[in-house]
């Protein structure tokens, strides 16, 4: 993979993660959540699963294949965990406005909406590494064995 | 198989992807057990127990059914009894009701084709149930206009019933015709536009047309608003308000009067209708009000319409020319605080509601300004904006004041088709003023058997001492009541009525700071309604239509005595408990009069000045520094350094456990030992996960119980899981109906029958809690109506305390004595639906005792019992028990939340009334809105939610240096365990009984989900490593 084209995917991949993680934080204080306590566990999680993608795709195939696709699986991990806290966190506000019978406040239904495009984004991002993980480009990159005849 | 690494690495990441989001949503699911178990219809916990030789002794509580198929025929079989005595007969011109049996009819308005069989939100009809209008007419022997039938559904035929969001199954409504600002109701032209020819059978189907009109009601949305605000763009109302007819509701009934001689109408609504112009049309014969009839209530309007039954209900609340005119209307809805923006978002400080109007709301209002007039004591003149016109619209200058603009209908009416006469036997007043007895004679003088109602009615003094010290009065106010039995044509029933003349008294916060009794004249009435009583009394006091009475009364319908002396201050100032009685809620943070926050803000509605005095709108009000303390709900400091050494926990040298203490008193002395044994930190998580669910207490025994709402019965669960003695019923299979088939809560209150509320409260909430192993559950819901444009009024009974107490009273014994620990709901004032979560209620200390908590009192005092029972030795086990179970509400109580108001929840519930009990608030979960501390410490016992949010000291550790909340704690979980001991959750526990965690269709989704995805994530590891092994030593042996 080309320097230009590891950097056009990388770019769009950490957008759509950051983009993802920028929902969770605005959503976290402001709007209806404004004031709460924003748990920080998301925002590690993806901060490391940035760094890890990021060397994974930079390094290329500068690091041995399993180290490679450790970092690959342990990205689609954390995100996947990031993914998971964020929409834990949301349950409640899911369960007034979808579930259970009370009289929300608009400003709840916007909060979990905005939480929708944010989790939406992670989802894109996580299947993404998903079909990049099957991808047989990746596997190229192992050193092909040499034939003598 | 794959021969590069590429594939099982991407099943590693699927793997990893599966486990992670299954076990989050697992986690989510388990957490949120019991709202998932409502939406879904499942249950996800059990209890089971072996069957023991002695088992008999552990099964308290019997049910009545021993099969899917007698539940079913039981209940069915109830509901239409029930709604044969709901229906109001307002007019009946000519005696075109009742019809012949097998009259040919036309039925006329959507609602004649979709009526509202009940709520639209919480106790919901049971859809599954449901016989609609039409099949019950037919059954019932009344032949139907097809072509009009055609018309009708030809719209509807691609449409179809609510599915309900919260698990209640089907909605019986349409979508497309229900809503808060639009009767969608079809024009001429529409039903041209159906159907051509729907005029075509008239002529045919003649013998009369049945108007229906109609509004829906439930916990949803924001409910009615007055004015152009209420009305959806398009839509027009003769006085302009929402609950008068829309134009295409008048084009159906001109229509009506247009091809038929005879015109019934049926008023589909439980909110009180503007039907004025119905009833001044003499083209239209009859008009009989249904209400929300419930599953199986149109067989029972048919059969009131053609006479196999007589009508014998009696209004409620009283219906009026224009709604919006009720004094309370001046200050409904959302009326934000100035600075609400000043609060963070946890903090809920929305709006708030200054109650102005006092003890003015509905029937005392409006008979008491009339009276004053008659008496000449002032009223006649009002302002612009607050009288009606002759024609029911607002009047837009000041003029005058008339009982007949104002009144369509009185508090009590209802016609029968027959005539009655009753007598005023005797009445004796005790010498200590607390009571007296009323005998009425009742007579039927007509043709047709019936039942008739006893409406009994007081009325004290206003005297000088009253108007300086903001005491108000109201001329009339019922007392108790009681229904006949059916008499047959020339039968008489005498009925001996024991009266409380504690609800007589009056409360005088400013200066006696308790309950009063004035010197003067006093005066018990009786009469078919409201207005007929104090007409009553009036002609009793030597008032005649020459004064500008509407009629003449009768003075021999009325006892008057007088009490001599002073100013009685002593009499009512102690309670039943015996504890003093003094104000509560006038100041400190307890405070519901807001002039105890700002001085001279309020003044409040007063009857010696009607017109000075009718309230003004209380907006933009700045909430000051007091009441913004207040409202932040964290009023309490959290100690940390207290001696609780001696406040003993974990204690387990004891063997007690919750069984050994079945049906144990509160005071029984081995409660100590057992509540030794508890663990605070279990205690917690249990008080904050009560979302349709009681969570176990392993320290002391108590297994996870069920709970349920609400007051139609169970919303989530279905005759399919009943079960007989811990027995599965054999047909429950056949069955997938439900409980809640009942009519609503207000018609059960208009047919004013204390043993049909008793039987209402023992089988559907009794049999709810027996056959469906629901032992908790959320109802009755007795809030008062304020005025008429609560959506949630359907759940509620009516706008007087002593109709809406005694009916509640009634359904909490008959419920209790099913083993139901009932949670009366909601504790207390939630008026509106609009920004029902924080709104900041106010009023003065008077109109909160009198009105609203006299009425719950009733409920939780165990009072109101029936005539009949009282003199039936076989009923003297019955209302010994108080009400064991509240609800608080959503609302605040002046300023501070619902559950953390000290007047109401400690000095007047625990302290004057004596309640003990389980005290659960509605679903804040343990959170800022809900005032955790504070409320544990005013004697909640749980919060209903899933979560700890916000909030940092719900902890063992965090309290433990605290002693008045592990005080609390003691005490809440005293009461818990009290109330749960006696009650059904004991039903069939035995030695053996454990809590038994069930594989439902949700647990199997997420748990396979993970299997799965552990089993993929193994299997490309494997994969992965082989793969790659390999590889690698091929690459060696080229090398």
């Amino acid at each position: 993979m080309s320097k230009l084209t590891r950097g056009t995917a990388l770019g769009t991949l950490i957008a759509l993660i950051a983009g993802g993680l920028i929902f969770y934080i605005v959503t976290s204080t402001t709007g209806y959540l404004v004031g709460s306590v924003i748990d920080p566990l998301p925002i590690v999680l993806t901060a490391i699963a940035i760094l890890l993608l990021g060397a994974e795709i930079w390094l290329g195939g500068r690091i041995r294949p399993f180290l490679r696709d450790l970092a690959l699986i342990a990205s689609i991990a954390l995100l996947a965990l990031s993914f998971a806290t964020f929409l834990l966190a949301r349950v409640p506000l899911a369960g007034d406005v979808y579930f259970i019978p009370v009289n929300y406040p608009e400003a709840e239904a916007v909060t979990l909406h905005l939480s929708f495009v944010g989790l939406g984004l992670y989802a894109v991002a996580i299947v993404v590494l998903t079909v990049a993980a099957f991808s047989a480009k990746r596997t190229s990159r192992l050193p092909q064995p040499i034939v003598v005849n | 198989m794959f021969r590069t690494v590429n594939k099982w690495r991407g099943f590693v990441a699927i793997g990893v992807i599966l486990v992670m989001l299954a076990s989050v949503t697992g986690q989510v699911l388990e957490t949120y057990r019991s709202a998932v178990d409502q939406f879904f219809g499942t249950r996800s916990q059990i209890t089971e127990s072996d069957k023991l030789a002695n088992d008999k002794d552990s099964w308290i509580y019997e049910s009545e059914f021993k099969s899917a198929e007698q539940a079913y025929e039981g209940l069915s079989a109830f509901a239409q009894e029930e709604a044969n005595e709901t229906f109001s007969l307002l007019k009946n011109e000519s005696g075109v009701l009742p019809l012949a049996e097998k009259s040919k009819i036309t039925m006329l308005g959507v609602r004649s084709y979709a009526p509202i069989y009940g709520s639209s939100g919480g106790s919901i009809t049971d859809g599954f149930s449901v016989v609609k209008i039409s099949d019950a007419f037919a059954e019932k022997g009344l032949k139907l206009n097809p072509s009009m039938l055609t018309t009708y559904e030809s719209y509807f035929a691609d449409k179809k019933w609510v599915e309900s969001r919260y698990g209640s199954g089907i909605t019986p409504e349409y979508a497309e015709i229900t809503a808060y600002d639009d009767p969608h109701e079809f024009s001429l032209d529409d039903l041209s536009a159906l159907n051509p020819d729907y005029r075509a059978d008239f002529e045919e189907y003649s013998d009369a047309a049945i108007v229906v009109v109609g509004r829906s009601a439930g916990e949803n949305g924001q409910g009615y608003v007055a004015g152009d605000g209420g009305l959806a763009d398009g839509v027009s109302t003769t006085t302009g308000n929402i609950l008068s007819l829309s134009v295409e509701e008048r084009e159906i009934v001109e229509e009506a009067k247009a091809n038929f001689d005879k015109v019934v109408v049926l008023v589909n609504s439980v909110n009180p209708m503007e039907i004025a112009e119905l009833q001044d049309d003499p083209e239209i014969d009859s008009i009989l009000w249904i209400g929300f009839p419930g599953a199986y209530g149109f067989y029972s309007v048919a059969d009131v319409l053609t006479g196999a039954v007589a009508p014998s209900a009696h209004l409620g609340d009283a219906m009026a020319k224009n709604t919006a005119l009720a004094p309370a209307m001046a200050n409904y809805g959302d009326i934000p605080w100035a600075n609400a923006s000043d609060f963070a978002e946890e903090d809920s400080v929305n709006s708030y509601l200054i109650q102005a109007e006092g003890i003015y709301t509905g029937y005392r209002y409006y008979e008491t300004r009339y009276a004053d007039i008659v008496m000449g004591n002032g009223g006649t003149e009002a302002s612009a904006g607050t009288y009606a016109n002759a024609d029911g619209t607002v009047a837009e200058t000041d003029g005058t004041w008339n009982y007949s603009n104002e009144m369509v209908y009185p508090f009590g009416y209802g016609l029968s088709y027959t005539e009655f006469e009753q007598s005023l036997d005797e009445v004796n007043v005790q010498g200590d003023k607390r009571s007296a007895t009323a005998t009425v004679t009742v007579t039927n003088t007509g043709d047709v058997a019936a039942k008739d109602v006893v409406q009994v009615y007081g009325a004290a003094p206003y005297t000088d001492y009253d108007i300086e010290n903001g005491v108000e009065k109201s001329a009339i106010q019922l007392l108790d009541f009681e229904k006949t039995t059916t008499l047959e044509p020339g039968e008489s029933q005498t009925i001996k009525i024991n009266l409380d003349l504690n609800n007589l008294a009056s409360y005088d916060s400013k200066s006696a700071a308790t309950y009063i009794v004035d010197p003067g004249q006093y005066i018990i009435s009786i009469g078919d309604d409201a207005h007929e009583a104090l007409n009553n009394k009036l002609a009793a006091q030597g008032y005649s239509t020459a004064d500008g009475m509407t009629a003449d009364g009768d003075e021999a319908k009325a006892y008057s005595w007088t009490w001599d002396g002073e100013v009685d201050a002593d009499t009512f100032s102690v309670s039943s408990t015996g504890v003093e009685i003094t104000n509560s809620l006038s100041e400190g943070d307890s405070a519901m009069d807001y002039n105890s926050f700002e001085p001279g803000a309020v003044t409040y509605l007063t009857r010696s000045d009607w017109n000075g005095t009718f309230p003004e709108t209380y907006a933009a009000i700045e909430a000051n520094e007091a009441v913004s303390r207040v409202l932040r709900n964290d009023i309490i400091p959290l100690k940390t350094n207290e001696d609780t050494s001696d406040i003993i926990f974990n204690d387990t040298t004891s063997d007690l456990e919750l069984n050994d203490l079945k049906g144990a008193s509160f005071d029984d002395p081995r409660w100590d030992e057992l509540l030794n044994k508890l663990d605070v930190q279990e205690f917690l998580d249990h008080a904050a996960n009560a979302f349709h669910n009681v969570d176990a207490i392993e320290s002391v025994g108590l297994l996870q119980t069920g709970f349920d709402d609400g007051p139609g019965g169970s919303d989530s669960h279905y005759l399919k899981e009943g079960q007989y003695q811990g027995d599965p019923w054999e047909d429950a299979d056949e069955y997938d109906t439900g409980m809640r088939v009942a009519p609503s809560a207000v018609n059960l209150a208009y047919a004013w029958n204390k043993e049909l509320s008793y039987r209402y409260g023992e089988l559907i909430l009794g049999e709810s809690t027996l056959s469906l192993n629901l032992p908790v559950m959320g109802g009755p819901g007795m809030n008062l109506h304020r005025h008429a444009y609560n959506s949630r009024g359907v759940e509620y009974y009516s706008e007087d305390p002593i109709l809406s107490g005694f009916i509640g009273s009634a359904v909490v014994q008959g419920a209790q004595s099913k083993g139901t620990l009932v949670n009366i709901k909601h504790v207390a004032f939630n008026d509106q639906e609009i920004n029902r979560k924080g709104v900041a209620v106010f009023m003065s200390e008077q109109k909160a005792r009198e009105l609203e908590l006299r009425n719950v009192q009733q409920a939780v005092e165990a009072k109101g019992k029936p005539a009949s029972f009282v003199a039936d030795p076989e009923r003297d086990g019955t209302y010994l028990d108080k009400a064991r179970g509240i609800m608080t509400s959503y609302n605040r109580i002046g300023a501070i939340a619902a559950s953390a108001n000290t007047g109401v929840m400690v000095d007047i519930l625990r302290n004057e009334w004596g309640f003990l009990g389980y005290n659960v608030t509605d679903f804040t979960g343990v959170t800022p809105l809900a005032a955790p501390k504070e409320s544990l410490l005013a004697g909640t016992t749980a919060f209903c939610g899933f979560k700890v949010e916000g909030i940092d000291y719900w902890t063992a550790d965090a309290i433990a240096g605290d002693r008045d909340l592990l005080l609390a704690v003691k005490d809440a979980a005293h009461n818990t365990l009290y109330a749960l001991a006696n009650s059904a959750a004991m039903n069939g526990v035995n030695s053996t009984t454990r809590t038994v965690d069930v594989m439902t269709g949700w647990r199997v989704a997420y748990g396979s989900t993970i299997g799965l995805g552990v089993l993929i994530l193994l299997i490309g590891a494997g994969g992965y490593t082989v793969t790659a092994v390999r590889s690698s030593r091929g690459m060696k042996g080229a090398n």
